[in-house]
Order: C-alpha cells, then sequence, then structure tokens
C-alpha cells in the first residue's frame, strides 16, 4: 500500500485522522469492548499475583536490610502506582490486543478486504485503525486505573495476613510515601502505551505479507515491537517525570 | 447485556476506583473534619509536603502546603521567610492553644521528618481556623557543626602557640593540688587533736 512506504508516513496518517472528525463512535464502542471490557479479567487476575509478590519479595528484602517491615506497604504502593500497574496492563494489552488486531487487519490485508474497502471509497485508516487507537487509548487509561485498584486491595489483603497490618495502618503507610499525582502520571503512561500499541500493531497487520506465515510473522513482530515500545518508552517517561519530583 | 452497558459499566469501574484513590489520598473529601493553620518558620529543617503533624505523638493532619513569602513578618515584627499551611483534625482543636509550640521533630529509622505541636493551657484562647502562628525553628545542625569545628581550631591554635607556657602551667596545677591535698592532711590530724583535747578536757583529766 502506497501510504505504508515508510512507517513515518503511516503515522503521520494516523495521527492527522485520530485528531480530526468523524470518528466512527459504533465502532470505537465495540472495540472498546473487545479491547478494554474483554481485558479486564485477564489483567486484573494477572496484576493481583503482581501485588502479591511485591509485598512479598519487599517483606524480604526490608527485614533482610532493616529487620522490619514497617515500610512495606508504602514502598510496594509507590512501585504499584509508578510503575507495575501501567506497565504489567500494557504488557498483557499488546500481548493479547496487539496480536489480536495485527493478526486480524493481517488477515484483512491477505484476503484484500483492505483494497476492497479502498475500490469502495471507504479509508482503511479511518475506519480499521482510528477506533482502536481511541479505544486502546481509554481502555489502557481504564485498565491502568482497576489494575492500580486491585493491586492495592490484594497487596493490602497480603499485608494483613502475613505483615500483621490492618486496614487502617496499611493505607496510612501507603500514604507516607505515595500521592494521588503518582496515579496521574501512571495514567498519563497509560495514554502513551494505549496509543502506541495499535499504531504498531495495525501498522504490522497492514503490510502483512501473504498466506499463513504472514500473518504469523506480522503478529509476531507486532507482539515483540510493542513489548520494546513499552519497556524504552516507559523508561524515557519515567525519567521525564523524575523532573516534576 | 449490550455492548454499550458493558462498555458504561467498565468506564464507570475507573471512575468509581479513581475516586476511591483521590479520597484515599486525602485529596477528596467530602467528609472532612479538619481546619487549617498556618505556622510560619524560617528554617523547615527538611519538613515536606504531606508530612504528618502530630499532637501529643499522636496523627491529626499533615503538612499541606510549603510557601515561600520574603516579607512576611511574625506578631514581634520579626521577618519570617516561609509559611507552612497544615490541616489539623477537628479533634485536636481543644488542645491548641496561645501557647502551643509547634516544633520540627525527626521519628523512625529513615528519618521522617514531622511537626508537633505541644498542648496549650486551657486559660488561653484556642487556635482557630486560618489562625497565624509562630513555629520553633529546628536547631541548624550544619550550623552548630559549623561553629564547633572553628572553636575547636582556635583551641588547637592557642595551644600549639603557647605550648611552653601551657605546659608550665599544667606543672604549676600539679604543684598546686599536691600541696592543697598536703594541707588537707595536715588540717585534717590538727582536727582530730582538737577532738582529742576536747574529750580529755571533759573527762576532767
Amino acid at each position: 500500500m502506497d501510504e505504508l512506504n515508510s512507517f513515518e508516513t503511516y503515522f503521520k496518517d494516523v495521527l492527522r485522522r485520530t485528531l480530526s472528525p468523524p470518528w466512527r463512535k459504533k465502532e470505537v464502542v465495540i472495540q472498546l469492548d473487545a479491547i478494554g471490557v474483554q481485558s479486564v479479567p485477564i489483567i486484573l487476575f494477572s496484576i493481583s499475583f503482581a501485588a502479591v509478590v511485591t509485598i512479598m519479595e519487599y517483606a524480604y528484602h526490608m527485614k533482610l536490610v532493616i529487620q522490619t517491615a514497617n515500610m512495606v506497604p508504602g514502598f510496594a504502593a509507590l512501585l504499584i502506582l509508578r510503575e507495575l500497574g501501567c506497565v504489567i496492563t500494557a504488557l498483557l494489552l499488546a500481548s493479547k490486543v496487539g496480536a489480536g488486531i495485527s493478526a486480524e487487519i493481517g488477515l484483512m490485508r491477505i484476503t484484500e478486504q483492505i483494497e476492497a474497502l479502498r475500490l469502495l471509497q471507504i479509508d482503511p485508516i479511518r475506519l480499521l485503525v482510528v477506533p482502536r487507537v481511541l479505544a486502546t487509548i481509554l481502555s489502557a487509561m481504564a485498565l491502568t486505573v482497576l489494575a492500580n485498584g486491585a493491586c492495592v486491595f490484594f497487596s493490602m489483603l497480603m499485608s494483613i495476613s502475613n505483615l500483621s497490618y490492618s486496614m487502617g495502618t496499611y493505607f496510612s503507610a501507603m500514604n507516607r510515601f505515595a500521592s494521588f499525582k503518582d496515579l496521574i502520571l501512571s495514567l498519563i503512561k497509560a495514554a502513551v502505551f494505549g496509543f502506541v500499541i495499535p499504531i504498531v500493531s495495525c501498522y504490522y497487520g497492514l503490510s502483512c505479507e501473504d498466506g499463513a506465515q504472514g500473518v504469523g510473522r506480522a503478529t509476531t513482530l507486532a507482539v515483540v515491537t510493542n513489548a520494546i515500545s513499552i519497556i524504552v518508552l516507559d523508561f524515557i517517561l519515567t525519567w521525564l517525570f523524575s523532573h516534576l519530583y | 447485556m449490550k455492548v454499550e452497558t458493558r462498555v458504561g459499566l467498565f468506564f464507570l469501574g475507573a471512575v468509581i476506583t479513581v475516586v476511591a484513590f483521590a479520597w484515599l489520598m486525602g485529596v477528596v473529601n467530602p467528609f472532612s473534619n479538619s481546619y487549617a493553620l498556618f505556622v510560619q518558620y524560617n528554617f523547615a529543617g527538611g519538613l515536606e509536603v504531606g508530612s504528618p503533624v502530630r499532637v501529643m505523638g499522636i496523627k491529626v493532619g499533615k503538612v499541606e502546603s510549603i510557601e515561600f513569602v520574603p516579607d512576611q513578618r511574625d506578631q514581634q515584627g520579626n521577618e519570617v521567610k516561609l509559611k507552612i499551611k497544615i490541616s489539623v483534625s477537628k479533634r485536636a482543636k481543644e488542645a491548641l492553644r496561645g501557647d502551643s509550640k509547634f516544633f520540627i521533630n525527626l521519628a523512625g529509622i529513615i528519618g521522617e521528618k514531622f511537626l508537633e505541636i505541644t498542648p496549650g493551657s486551657l486559660s488561653l484562647p484556642i487556635h482557630e481556623a486560618g489562625a497565624v502562628v509562630r513555629g520553633e525553628d529546628p536547631p541548624r545542625i550544619d550550623q552548630l557543626l559549623s561553629q564547633g569545628y572553628g572553636l575547636a581550631g582556635k583551641l588547637l591554635d592557642i595551644v600549639s602557640k603557647n605550648e611552653g607556657s601551657v605546659g608550665h602551667t599544667i606543672e604549676l596545677l600539679d604543684h598546686l593540688v599536691t600541696n592543697l591535698n598536703r594541707t588537707l592532711v595536715q588540717l585534717d590530724k590538727t582536727t582530730k587533736n582538737v577532738e582529742i583535747s576536747t574529750l580529755l578536757k571533759t573527762c576532767g583529766i
């Protein structure tokens, strides 16, 4: 496809169409359901275990170094809100949604459905990419909030059962270090990750080569590129946000 | 369930979670039971926004903001550069009176700073919401160390410059102490002799 000659051209096209109406609201809602709602169970399930492991590890480290587990909820909440909640959510979204988008659009490409859309004077980027970009940004933000909530809840349960904390002392220790600003910054990170995942996935889908092997390759490349992009972007954003503290 | 309903519930859940976080972290509190006081300092000693405020060791609030006010003056007319806004629970209001002191203290294994308020006398008026009070500036450890170093340097300088006379003075002091010991021994003997003579006289010998 002409517009896929370079990623730069494709990116500019997506950005221009994402920022200008019409946005095909019905398609956005369908994608919000597929990307956001249907990802809730897998993300909450995974993040709960991550929260429990965080508390266990912090308790071990604290007892090893300063012989007390007093600061565990504070440090754990800080890590959850600043990193764990948004990064794990984004990585899970990349593997679940990113692979799905790439395979779906890749299959449309090799069965010439994209070409058919173009013949019908329908812009494939506006129809396929923009709703997924909008839905993934919104879903990533909402899922990050829910993941943070679940993470804090399960780390609290773990602290109560293993470290003899009460609910009040847990939140008091949490508030000593974590602040609402951490949640806001994690939402900004989530929005950036939510913007990158569909753009990368759709790009590999739209430039998919023929055959089942081509779809498989596009899917793998989408997941790998998304994972690397998320980790690198997380570093860049964390470095930028470090100037705000 | 319709797609729109599912998506709506999904975002409703997210919004409720954000509100819950805001409430837990003290950003939004519709049932707020605290009031604000302003404490003036010239040195905050590491106190930060969010640091706890305690009355008699019990946490009753936190530091809301720290502001630089170059032209601020206290009630005596002295310049005070910092204005710290604190929120204090209303349950501690009765304890905060005219002679309450506002200290900056250190607690915990990681050296967490907090603002400690001592309870005031019942005869004095309560600090009302928005009152501006003068805090007790914490000691400047860095200044004390710097002054200590200066003093130690001067002492060493004096000793090294007057090494001979200092040694002579110490020798004289040693003699003085030795003589004083001898005098005390003689005095003790004399006292015993006087006591014996008094006893003999009493006995009529």
